[in-house]
């Protein structure tokens, strides 16, 4: 049997290239670090190259466990854009390093496959390649006991949420008789409603991907394991591995839609995602207002956006086809583009913060925008753009999400995101109140420690997307609505 | 004995004890094995229902790859235990409580 691989260029290219750098490292006497992760770029530049190229390659392929079609192709060149940056980012903290970008790159292989599984056997296995090099990723100040806590609480939470999910997929197995998961949604649509096992089965896959994207209540690990690990992976798993699970969800929607349908069904997908979705923009933006520190009110503030992301799939779950989940889809993908730059600016403005000061509190940024002008101000322009103040990038992704809502007739989803949006204006405007309206403590003598330049250009590298796609949005809307169809 | 309906409970039955484990037990090695049970019950559901359902060999293969991703994720899990019982001297999950709210 001939099996075309080709479609797999992306991932043989990325694999391939991993291994070549963990064999390079062994020559490398000094820079070690640098090196790795000018090579990661390269790679990651080339997958994009090879992605992009194949875009018209639309079909099913190795025995329909792979799909390739224009949301594999969107979620390839999300991840490696947010994982240049994040490599980047890194750079700063591990300059001697190697390991953290090769299990970084792991990482986004897991992610690169899971854009394209179409099996939940492919799917479960790419969604593993993406968690385990995480747990490592979060435990990797290895002397420093908060960052060993959250490897802890991450690998526990990722093992049991795993355990769940695959608990529910051999439940749909069982129901459908299928692995694949077209099929499986047909089987699901043809037989009717099977009740309670579908259901439960349905509702454990949603928590083990609840678990990666930070969903109430799978969201228990986030706080902490934002915290302890490393400034830049924090930046990294705060966008990253969510994509992927909303890519991995976006696979499963015609299951969700055909085992809990909107008619006759013990419950519907919608009032399943409707509900979580309320709940965690809630959760997550209450969390956020008693923060003293500035990674883990970022951690609450993520929670929210993955609530916000989320409704956007409730929208889906209610018109399965047309025009609504056309919309739907590409708002979330435009909302996980624009919260990609804001976020990650959002993080590197915080490592800046923490390099300098030593520490992530909220009360060290007292007065920086009469003592550090250029940092407080990028800060700023992300906390607005994260709350949704037009006209920046934010705005526009809420904008397209909230039509896309209303366009599902959800109308009191529509109406809770928005009382959300005030909550979160009120917790975010406290960081910026802290920086410009309070003068600097006269105690506080500035450390003269050397400023990272590339982190500033690395801010305002994420400023300028945040800043354009908030007024030049259209193009890319279009772009994005091209290939959601 | 060999119908689906066994082996359906045999699994339902690992998989609460798998949770009961995880929520129950201190110890963070207990956790895991808490988890292995979980992990399997999903495993012997996907055997049963490819055996006894619709004969088709996917559930055999994702068996499979269940056993070899619970070795992974067990590997990569106890070496965090190892480290965090080098810093604390001691590997209970309810010591870990440097980081709340």
């Amino acid at each position: 049997m001939n099996v075309d691989l080709t479609p797999f260029l992306p991932e043989l290219i990325l694999a391939g290239g991993i291994l070549a750098l963990i064999v390079l490292d062994l020559f490398l006497k000094r820079n070690r670090g640098i090196v790795t992760a000018i090579g990661g770029v390269l790679l990651l530049l080339i997958v994009v190259v090879v992605t992009l190229n194949a875009r018209q390659n639309v079909g099913v392929y190795l025995f329909g466990a792979v799909v390739q079609d224009g949301m594999t192709v969107l979620f390839r060149v999300l991840f490696a854009a947010a994982t240049i940056l994040s490599i980047a980012m890194l750079t700063f903290s591990f300059p001697k390093e190697s390991e953290p970008y090769i299990l970084m790159l792991s990482s986004v292989l897991g992610m690169m496959l899971l854009a394209g599984a179409n099996d939940i056997v492919s799917l479960f296995v790419a969604l593993e390649l993406v968690s385990i090099p995480s747990y490592v990723l979060a435990g990797y100040h290895r002397k420093d006991p908060k960052s060993a806590e959250a490897a802890l609480k991450y690998v526990l939470f990722g093992a049991l949420s795993s355990g769940l999910m695959i608990y529910g997929f051999s439940l749909l197995y069982g129901v459908s008789g299928t692995t694949n998961i077209p099929k499986m949604a047909d089987m699901l649509a043809s037989q009717g409603s099977f009740g309670m096992v579908t259901t439960a089965g349905l509702i454990l896959v949603l928590a083990g991907i609840g678990y990666k994207v930070a969903l109430v209540p799978m969201h228990f690990w986030c706080p902490d394991v934002y915290e302890g690990s490393p400034t830049p992976i924090t930046a990294f798993f705060s966008v990253t591995p969510k994509a992927a699970g909303f890519a991995a969800l976006f696979r499963l929607m015609p299951v969700f839609a055909a085992g809990m349908p909107v008619t006759g069904g013990l419950m519907t997908a919608v009032t399943l995602f409707t509900v979580v979705s309320a709940v965690t923009m809630t959760f997550g933006n209450l969390g956020a207002i008693w923060q003293k520190s500035l990674k883990r009110l970022l951690a609450y503030s993520s929670i929210a956006h993955a609530g916000y992301i989320l409704m956007g799939f409730a929208a889906i779950a209610a018109f399965p086809a047309g025009e609504t989940r056309d919309l739907a889809a590409m708002a979330v993908i435009f909302y996980l583009v624009t919260y990609l730059f804001m976020n990650l600016g959002a993080f590197f403005v915080v490592d800046y913060i923490e390099r300098r000061e030593g520490s992530d509190q909220i009360a060290v940024i007292k007065g920086w925008g009469k003592t550090h002008p250029l940092p407080a101000l990028l800060l700023a322009v992300f906390l607005f753009s994260l709350t949704g103040l037009p006209p920046l990038a934010g705005f526009v992704g809420k904008f397209y999400l909230l039509a896309a809502v209303v366009k599902g007739k959800l109308f009191a989803l529509a109406i809770i995101a928005v009382l959300n949006t005030v909550i979160s204006l009120y917790y975010y405007i406290r960081i910026i109140k802290e920086m410009f309206l309070n003068d600097p403590d006269e105690a506080t003598i500035p450390l003269s420690k050397p400023t990272p330049r590339l982190a500033i250009a690395l801010g305002v590298a994420t400023l300028i997307p945040t800043l354009l796609l908030g007024v030049a949005f259209n193009g890319i809307a279009v772009w994005i609505s091209s290939l959601v169809k | 004995m060999n119908n689906l309906t066994t082996y359906l409970a045999i699994s339902a039955a690992l998989f609460l004890l798998g949770v009961l484990a995880m929520m129950t037990r201190k110890s963070a090695v207990s956790v895991l094995m808490g988890v292995e049970l979980v992990l399997n019950a999903g495993g012997l559901n996907f055997v049963a229902f490819s055996r006894f359902g619709n004969g088709s060999l996917n559930g055999q293969a994702a068996a499979l790859f269940i056993m070899i991703i619970a070795a992974a994720e067990a590997a990569v899990a106890l070496a965090i235990f190892l480290n965090l019982y080098r810093l604390k001297a001691s590997a209970e999950v309810d010591k870990a409580d440097t980081l709340q709210w």
